[in-house]
């Protein structure tokens, strides 16, 4: 005779087994996706270890230099186009050697840019001080922020 | 198995040799069901160990296989900011089995059509040999690997192997140095850090900047072709660190061929190289007099008459013929105050100074080849006063910067170096000479540049001082007035070094732009001037106004002269 218990035993048995077997396939199909993205992770990183190299052979600084000149007519700059808020202090009595008029640019933040010259600071916003009659037409953004510092 | 119990319990009683069997019996099921006991125990307790104690959470399988990285057999060398200067890659080397190649004639006359550099008797010779293995080509590239196996021949094939590349090709060669076909360090940092980037797993990183490298590179090779110079050299040195932000020594090479190096070219003229430097060595005697007290800023020396020291005379070139003042001996290079100012320190005191600014020991720079110094074996009067102006001692390039470095940074000395120290550690120099001398020194290199022989070094809002050095070379055992050895040594910006740059020309010829002079401070000094001018927008150095009165009052130095026999203050 079967006790009712026993056939529990014997289900809940067979149940684990077949749970075991197909977390074990799972597990099993897993690992060998795992493997292959091991695998394809080491290609690609094979791959970008080349492309760094090339990366750093496109980028030889003479060639960089050679491209820059020749497409772009860019020229290496010196010390004389640099110059310090100091400088520009001691040189803002000097009027401007080229007339300049910046274009009226709709976009109104834009920060004011300083200008190779040093004596010639241009903003990319229209000064509306600009129109005033004695005024020279000279945008003067930078200098209006170091005379609120004296 | 069912039922109640018997109400009738019947009592066995056994006796003899049956109750003997049961006791044996019920003691071997004993010892059985405590030895399985202990046994499952020992599982249960190890299944709690394993499954609860030990590593409670997932186990990490997945992310240790993913922690995998290539590891290439040497580590790769970067710059300061991480460009990649050297790297190793894994290429195809082609070898065959000449037992399994069938027609060795045909496969040989296939293979030179797609590898057109072999020579095909070279290659039929190797596949009928008798050995079972013989290279054909070593490192292809991944076109020829194709193009190869695309021949279908029986008996080929290809072995991984790596191979040093150097993706800047000439830029920096004399650093990097390169390796021989099976990766060993041949030269340079190669070779000083063989066995460290055999082993380690991350990049070594180098104090070059190759920016930097690359102005100083191409002002240089300019300057080389503009004066048709044997060899150039160039070095470009942090002076608060002793760090070597670029050093480019021409002519050159490209690592990536290391067999059609030629000797000149492997020669590194920075580190390897001794010269007699002459002039720029008048720094050092300058230094040594002010530090040791042997003569003020305002004192002089007779420079009247040359002074004879048999069989030598010792000369200026475009000679006052009058007292010189110290500025004065300084800036106009003379060689008799020079030797005067030297004598009056003495032989052993400036045997001891010189030592101390390394340039009488081998430098300890990170470089497989380092030339140590020649230094007379004996130091007579003879060699202190030549010392005293640059001759009858030969030090390389690297020294003599680290030692200009040490003068004008506030005296401290740091021995050159090509790797970047680690940010934590603390950067530990030796004192010198006192931070007044270094003051006093820097005006007076400024003083040179303003008005002296070093004016063409001058670079607008950087603010170079220096110092013009031109030797006249050895040749055939006499001083020839032909070779000479012309170079400009200075620091910028010099109220404050940042940076030491040194410019050297061997045999540069005059051209008619320098009316046919070939000096330091005419062919030398611009190249500082021009690589100032580039390096330091590129190093964030912010320029100054050069004329600012402020400016001018902090480098101001009384200079002294003698008028109508009369010493006077010739400006301050």
């Amino acid at each position: 005779m079967i006790r009712p218990s026993s056939v529990a035993w014997v289900i809940l048995a067979i149940g684990l087994c077949a749970g075991l077997f197909l977390v074990k396939q799972q597990v099993s199909a897993l690992e060998a996706r795992l493997a292959q993205l091991n695998e394809s992770i080491l290609d690609d990183q094979q791959a970008i270890h080349v492309l760094r190299a090339e990366w750093s052979y496109l980028n030889q600084p003479a060639r960089l230099d050679d491209l820059g000149r020749r497409l772009l007519h860019l020229e290496p700059r010196d010390g004389s186009g640099i110059a310090s808020i100091e400088t520009l202090r001691r040189h803002r009595g000097m009027k401007p050697t080229a007339p300049y008029s910046p274009k009226p640019n709709l976009d109104l933040h834009a920060s004011p840019l300083v200008s190779p010259g040093y004596a010639r600071p241009i903003s990319a916003t229209p000064d509306l001080d600009a129109r005033r009659p004695g005024h020279d037409g000279w945008v003067r953004v930078l200098h209006t922020g170091l005379d609120g510092e004296r | 198995m069912s039922g109640r119990p018997s109400r009738h319990l019947t009592i066995v009683k056994l006796e003899g040799e049956r109750k003997q069997a049961v006791e044996t019996g019920r003691n071997r099921l004993l010892v059985a069901g405590a030895v399985f006991a202990s046994g499952f125990l020992m599982i249960a307790i190890r299944l709690v160990d394993v499954a609860l104690v030990k590593s409670g959470d997932e186990p990490n399988l997945a992310r240790e296989r993913a922690s995998e990285q290539i590891r290439t057999g040497r580590a790769d060398i970067v710059d300061r900011n991480g460009v990649l200067l050297a790297t190793t890659l894994a290429t195809a080397s082609l070898y065959a089995n000449p037992k399994t190649v069938p027609d060795a004639k045909r496969a040989a006359r296939r293979l030179v059509k797609v590898l057109p550099d072999l020579n095909q008797a070279n290659v039929l010779a190797k596949l009928t040999s008798k050995r079972r293995f013989v290279w054909l080509k070593r490192h292809l590239t991944p076109e020829q690997q194709y193009e190869v196996n695309r021949l279908g021949v029986p008996g080929f094939d290809f072995q991984r192997e790596e191979r040093r590349v150097y993706p800047l090709g000439r830029l920096a060669a004399h650093i990097l140095g390169h390796t021989d076909i099976d990766n060993r360090g041949l030269a340079g940092i190669e070779r000083y850090f063989d066995e460290d980037l055999r082993a380690r797993p991350t990049p070594l990183v180098l104090s070059v900047d190759v920016r930097i490298q690359n102005i100083v590179t191409h002002e240089l090779r300019r300057a080389r072709r503009e004066y048709r110079a044997a060899a150039a050299a160039a070095i470009v040195l942090d002076a608060r660190n002793g760090e070597i932000v670029a050093m480019a020594s021409l002519p050159d090479f490209d690592p990536n061929r290391p067999a059609d190096i030629i000797d000149a070219a492997r020669f590194d003229r920075n580190a390897l190289g001794v010269y007699e430097m002459g002039s720029t060595l008048k720094i050092f005697t300058t230094a040594m007099a002010l530090e040791t007290g042997a003569v003020k800023l305002t004192g002089g020396y007779d420079a009247t008459r040359p002074i004879r020291v048999s069989p030598y005379w010792i000369r200026d070139h475009g000679a006052k013929r009058r007292w010189l003042s110290v500025p004065e001996i300084f800036i106009y290079s003379s060689n008799i105050g020079s030797a005067r100012m030297a004598m009056a320190v003495g032989g052993k005191r400036q045997r001891a100074f010189m030592g101390r600014f390394g340039l009488l020991s081998r430098p300890s720079i990170q470089l497989a080849e380092v030339g140590a110094p020649l230094t007379p074996t004996k130091w007579r009067d003879i060699n202190t006063m030549t010392i005293g102006f640059g001759h009858g001692i030969a030090v390389s390039p690297v020294q003599l910067v680290g030692g200009v470095a040490a003068v004008v940074n506030g005296g401290v000395f740091f021995p050159p170096s090509l790797i970047v120290k680690p940010k934590d550690a603390p950067i530990i120099g030796t004192r010198v000479v006192s931070t007044a001398t270094s003051d006093k020194m820097r005006r007076l290199m400024r003083l040179a540049v303003q008005r002296g022989t070093g004016r063409r070094a001058a670079a607008t809002g950087y603010m170079v001082g220096g110092k013009t050095g031109t030797a006249e070379k050895i040749t055939a055992r006499r001083y020839s007035r032909k070779a000479l050895l012309s170079s400009f040594v200075g620091a910028f910006p010099i109220q404050a070094p940042r940076y030491v740059v040194f410019a050297m020309l061997d045999e540069p010829r005059g051209t008619r732009r320098t009316r046919g002079y070939a000096t330091g401070g005419m062919v030398a000094a611009p190249i500082v001037s021009n690589i100032v001018s580039r390096i330091g927008p590129a190093l964030g150095i912010p320029t100054v106004d050069e004329e600012a009165r402020k400016l001018k009052r902090r480098m101001a130095v009384r200079v002294m002269t003698m008028r109508n026999g009369v010493r006077r203050i010739a400006s301050e």
